[in-house]
């Protein structure tokens, strides 16, 4: 038995050495591993801990609301409303994101380049007060307390976050609140990373190398996709057909927002009043109208689109960008964005041959994929 | 426990030993890049007067290019590869990617607040008067998957899309005012053949073949001008209905002059003699 004890710091030597167990992504053929913050590893219990979390009502003050309420499976993850409506009845400014490989992402939100952690994003829902959606603000106490209340996530924060002590800590103490909710919101981003999704036709065409997979319309979409007619690639391109994305790989990340021409109120370039981009946040006017260009994977399922649901679906979408921007006949945002002057230089307009659009269509069709939206893993456990 | 126990446990411990790379060989050596517009050094959002016919006050907001298979050459001609350093991020095998802009300004769109203005690596020690490269990507790194990649193939800046593989040479500006129009310059193969998605072949492979003599990298700079290329062209302008700028489309008359003048085929001419790079 002594000569079994010798031999434990050797092997720990050894060990360590080598790889530490690392989580076990479930990672579609061609996708990269994400990016994690060191500060938040990843472990299957902390993502079901965020599962829990993500889908309950008791992350509302009302309790009616949860992240499932406006990230829903069955839609991607997005709500299918132009714009969002909180626990107490009012109108987000925007559309609900869907979380179609949010994972990926290098910034969040629509137009906040300051949100550049998932567990940051969380935070905005929850304690936003303008207008407010889960409407918590003020309200850690009460949320620490309901959670503490339920036997189940005391253990399941317990497993969790093993290397601390009291992960879901007593908010009578005021110092715990911050903690606490810190570990809420870092749970939830953990279950948030594994929304993955690779495996739609497209995918099985490029990665799986089927040449059946895609129809010969979608891949004829395909080609005018990744055209320098239609350039829709310069700001949906990479395998997330996204801009600002990255990876545990990713060196030199690029975050990107672009103004694709839907408005120009002022016949001077500017977007409606309150709702302009990421000029709120910078203060720069070349910012004016720009937004972050999501993800067209499952963009079928996400109707209505743009950041505020003004576009009711994908024809629409394609026209306007044949059009080179939105004219806007009538109505308190009236002007022609198509001659917006901070207009992206690829928003320029173009002609769709017979067929052409069709065949864009069933392209971007081809990118929905139906494992993501019945995914169990991703369901709600309640 | 016994001294056999003992030495067997240290001889497994140095069996897996975490770092097992090979030692370089050579002398070190740095290949010195630097990035202008009509002489001035390039800047992120920088006004250059005198671009083009008309001469045209450009905007800069973009300024990267991949340098492959990079040959020193000696007093009597004969060609010796750099091996270059593998930094994990500019530096992969056998190429580099040189980046002058910063992320600031115009180059907010499509670039990274990284800078990659020197190419390092390592030569057997000697004199050199040369220099032997690739203003592009061989084949087979161009059309590796940028998501799966290693840096520098995965930044998503360069990457033009699955059938072109990369953009070998990004110069981005814009004419007259930050809203200008567009005069960008993207150069990627062309003509490309897939199958199943995946890439065979290209009918244009637009990656230039660099040589420049009067080059001793102990002392010299290679300096690359886009005001060179772009002097046969005029930034305001672009033929209807062709991509912004020049794009490498065969059929986009945009590309003439300043193909021609960055040393590649273009429509019915051959490849002259490359006029980016110059040595100093």
């Amino acid at each position: 038995m002594r000569h079994a004890l010798w031999t434990l710091p050797l092997l720990a030597l050894l060990l360590s050495c080598a790889q530490k167990a690392a989580y076990q992504w479930d990672l579609p053929l061609g996708f990269p591993a994400p990016a994690v913050p060191p500060n938040n590893p990843m472990s299957d219990e902390k993502v079901e801990l965020g599962r829990y979390l993500f889908y309950d009502t008791r992350l509302s003050d009302n309790q009616t609301q949860s992240c499932g309420t406006c990230h829903v499976q069955a839609h991607a993850f997005t709500d299918g409303l132009p714009r969002a409506v909180g626990s107490t009845g009012l109108m987000t400014p925007h559309g609900a994101l869907g979380l179609t490989n949010v994972a990926y992402l290098a910034v969040y939100t629509w137009a906040n380049p300051s949100i550049a952690d998932l567990s940051d994003q969380a935070r905005l829902p929850m304690f936003g007060e303008s207008p407010p959606e889960l409407a918590l603000a003020g309200k850690e106490v009460e949320l620490l307390t309901r959670l503490r209340a339920d036997a189940r996530y005391t253990a399941m924060f317990r497993a969790a976050f093993p290397e601390q002590a009291d992960p879901l800590p007593d908010p009578a103490i005021a110092s715990n609140t911050t903690f606490g909710v810190e570990n809420v919101v870092r749970a939830i981003a953990a279950f948030e990373r594994t929304l993955i999704s690779g495996h739609s036709p497209y995918d099985r065409f490029i990665y799986g190398h089927d040449a059946t997979a895609m129809s010969d319309s979608a891949q004829r979409g395909m080609a005018l996709f990744n055209s320098n007619r239609f350039e829709c690639y310069h700001c949906h391109g990479g395998f997330n057909f996204s801009g600002a994305v990255t990876d545990a790989g990713q060196m030199l990340p690029n975050i990107t927002y672009h103004n694709t021409g839907l408005y120009d109120v002022d016949g001077r370039g500017a977007y409606p009043v309150g709702d302009q981009g990421v000029i709120a946040a910078t203060e720069d006017p070349l910012d004016m109208g720009k937004f972050r260009a999501p993800t067209l994977r499952n963009i079928a399922l996400t109707a209505p689109y743009m950041h505020d649901g003004s576009v009711a679906t994908l024809s629409e979408v394609l026209d306007i960008y044949a059009a080179g921007g939105r004219n806007v006949t009538s109505g308190p945002n009236f002007g022609d964005g198509r001659a917006n002057a901070n207009k992206d230089l690829f928003i320029h307009g173009f002609t769709f041959m017979p067929g052409e659009k069709d065949d864009l269509l069933a392209f971007l069709n081809a990118l929905t994929d139906d494992d993501f939206v019945h995914d169990p893993r991703f369901a709600s456990p309640f | 426990m016994t001294w056999r126990s003992s030495l067997l446990v240290l001889a497994l411990l140095a069996a897996t030993s975490c770092n097992t790379t090979a030692a370089p060989t050579g002398s070190p050596v740095t290949v010195r890049f630097a990035a202008r517009i009509g002489g001035t050094a390039f800047h992120c959002g920088s006004a250059y007067p005198g671009v083009g016919t008309p001469a045209t006050t450009v905007l800069a907001a973009d300024f990267r290019f991949f340098v492959s298979q990079v040959r020193l050459v000696d007093d009597m001609g004969t060609e010796v590869p750099v091996t270059l350093d593998q930094d994990g991020t500019w530096q992969s095998n056998d190429l580099a990617l040189l980046d002058f802009e910063d992320g600031t300004s115009l180059c907010a769109m499509a670039g990274n607040a990284g800078m990659h203005v020197a190419i390092t690596g390592r030569a057997p020690a000697g004199h050199y008067t040369g220099i032997h490269f690739l203003l592009g990507l061989p084949f087979a790194e161009n059309f590796m998957d940028e998501a799966t990649a290693p840096s520098p193939l995965n930044v998503s800046g360069m990457w033009w899309n699955w059938a072109g593989g990369h953009q070998l040479v990004r110069i981005d500006t814009r004419a007259g005012s930050p809203t200008g129009p567009g005069f960008i310059v993207h150069v990627g193969n062309t003509g490309c053949v897939t199958v199943a998605g995946v890439p065979q072949s290209c009918n244009h492979d637009n990656s230039v073949d660099v040589r420049l003599t009067g080059f001793d990298p102990t002392t010299a700079t290679l300096v690359a001008d886009f005001a060179r290329i772009a002097a046969g062209s005029d930034p305001t302008t672009n033929a209807t209905g062709t991509p912004v700028g020049c794009q490498s489309d065969i059929d986009d008359p945009d590309c003439a002059a300043i193909f021609q003048r960055l040393g590649l085929p273009f429509g019915g001419s051959t490849a002259m003699p490359q006029q980016l790079f110059t040595v100093e």
